[in-house]
């Protein structure tokens, strides 16, 4: 079904940005540039287990364990003179488990069709002790911006704030399970199989439905607007090493405060060690989910960052480095992987594990 | 057909990228208020890089990801002013080889991302103010020209390389090149 191509194998490491604040909101996502064929169905679910750590009050000591256990109020993230911070300020503690469940269904030889349906969950998960074991073995202080100030808070507790300007987005202490999120939709239209030279070539156009019912739990994971976005991919296979590029962008329609447009770009290199196997390194960059403010950058303390500058810091590109396996035999199909970020600005994740199965006929 | 290798040399910031560069202005900004600059704009990176190759006869295509890192500190020559920049960047892209009798020049063009940390310390009068910026490229684009020259696995390489990648600083939002044009030499291991 998936057969090997001179430019094609089997395909990136399929999975979206797990950033908290990005949960509500499409986010495209790598995808391989060979499509199902006409009248090819392929049914999968999948599992992403993200843990997200920031505290913008974290360098100022400001929350720490004892205002996590009081609970937060908008007085813990004005300035450390006690003025209301322009921009954003933030305390997210929590792992987001992400499942969902996949179609795709080949309408041509060369166009695909697939809906997405996710369901999610936020909690304390039991990550955190682990990350900060692995801080600690690579010399990383815990108490420092390096380790996110993880050790001011207690470990696998789920608490998810954020402010703007002063006033709440986000407050919520209540742990949520399996909440229906938005459905997508995409189609896959590979433009070209390419040849020796050329690369293989394939555009993605997503959509996503709105919800408009966003009462308690669900505006966490709704963003009730419509979302669609578009991914250009390229992929040219070396022997056994296949190479793909993509560069896409996501629309936000309702975008509750925050970035309105997100810039994707990925680079993945799969090789593929037999027919059925295959080991993908993989890079993503994404624009900030946090739009520029007018927030000032520049402090007259000595050497030391304000909540100004964290907050410009807050809206710079990120990106994460991925390693995965996937496995294709017959008429089902695995992969699995994990995401590093690799330079905590404070708007990625810290650290993803993620799974999907599926069967093809 | 893989290579790996471990690169030093020298990188002037300062000096664009011919047809995709252009001249930045966050240090010069900062000069009109503080003097001219004490030190240079060059950089010396480290550079660590892996490749692979499809050889057809004496030509080979392949696709390369090299980590570039470098840090500097520039100083001021009217006042005790100082700006700390580190810099790390991953890049990726195509190189294509001529496969010679006692050597191999190649070509390469790519893109990939930097990320920056950049700390100012500014004095004007009495007055100081700090800033950190955390910065990323996300769009930067590269094109190199070099040769290996083989002894058996191991070999020289040397490479000149043009990097356009500007970041924005947000302090004086005015644009800073981590990239420019580099040569570098190199040993590498193929296997």
């Amino acid at each position: 079904m998936l057969a090997s191509g001179e430019n094609f194998g089997l395909g990136p490491l399929e999975i979206r940005p797990q950033y908290l604040v990005n949960q509500p909101f499409l986010a495209m996502y790598p995808e391989n540039t060979l499509t199902l064929k006409d009248g090819e169905s392929r049914l999968s679910i999948g599992m992403e287990i993200a843990n997200t750590f920031v505290n913008t009050q974290g360098p100022t000591g400001q929350i720490t364990k004892t205002e996590v256990a009081r609970g937060l109020t908008l007085s813990d993230f004005l300035d450390k003179e006690g003025n209301t911070v322009k921009g954003f300020s933030l305390y997210l503690d929590a792992e987001s488990k992400r499942q969902k469940i996949k179609y795709r269904y080949g309408l041509s030889d060369s166009l695909e069709f697939k809906l997405e349906l996710p369901f999610v969950s936020f909690d304390g998960g039991t990550m955190d002790s682990s990350i900060e074991s692995v801080h600690s073995m690579l010399g990383i202080s815990n108490f420092k911006k390096g380790g996110a100030y993880r050790a001011l808070s207690e470990r696998n507790q789920y608490d998810y704030y954020v402010v703007k300007d002063g006033q709440f987005i986000f407050a919520s202490t209540e742990q949520i399970n399996n909440v229906r999120g938005e459905p997508s939709m995409d189609f896959k239209w590979n433009l070209s199989e390419g040849n020796k030279v050329m690369p293989a070539a394939s555009l993605k156009l997503s959509y996503k439905f709105a919800n408009t019912d966003r009462g308690g739990e669900q505006q966490l994971i709704r963003s009730g607007g419509v979302d669609w976005g578009h991914y250009f991919i390229l992929s040219k296979g070396f022997d056994n090493w296949i190479v793909y590029f993509g560069e896409g962008k996501t629309r936000i329609g309702n975008n509750l405060g925050f970035a309105s447009t997100l810039i994707h770009r990925f680079m993945s290199m799969e090789y593929r060690f037999s027919e059925e196997e295959s080991f993908v390194f993989q890079t993503v960059s994404q624009s900030s989910i946090y739009p520029t403010t007018g927030a000032n950058s520049r402090s007259t303390d000595q050497w030391s960052e304000t909540q100004e500058q964290r907050n410009s810091n807050l809206s710079v590109p990120s990106s994460v480095s991925a390693f995965g396996y996937k496995f294709m035999s017959g008429s089902i199909f695995w992969e699995t992987g994990f995401v590093q970020d690799y330079n905590n600005f404070g708007n990625e994740t810290d650290f993803v594990l993620f799974w999907e199965m599926g069967v093809h006929w | 057909m893989y290579y790996y290798a471990l690169q030093y040399g020298n990188q002037n910031t300062g000096s664009p990228a011919p047809g995709v560069g252009s001249k930045d202005s966050y240090l010069s900004t900062l000069e009109d208020k503080h003097g001219a600059l004490k030190e240079s704009r060059d950089v010396s990176p480290k550079v660590l890089s892996f490749d692979f190759y499809k050889t057809n006869g004496s030509f080979a295509s392949g696709f390369g990801l090299e980590v570039h890192s470098y840090s500097k500190s520039y100083s001021f020559k009217n006042d005790s002013s100082l700006v700390n920049l580190s810099a790390v960047g991953l890049l990726y892209g195509l190189n294509f080889y001529y496969r010679g009798d006692y050597w191999f020049p190649f070509i390469g063009f790519g893109t990939g991302n930097y990320s920056a940390k950049l700390q100012e310390q500014l004095i004007t009068g009495s007055n100081t103010t700090n800033g950190t910026v955390f910065g990323q490229v996300d769009d930067p684009f590269f094109y190199k020209l070099g040769v290996r020259i083989p002894f058996n696995e191991i070999g020289i390489v040397l490479t000149q390389q043009y990097i356009s990648a500007d970041i924005n600083v947000a302090t004086e939002d005015k644009p800073l090149s981590l990239g420019g044009t580099a040569s570098f030499i190199g040993l590498y291991y193929s296997f």
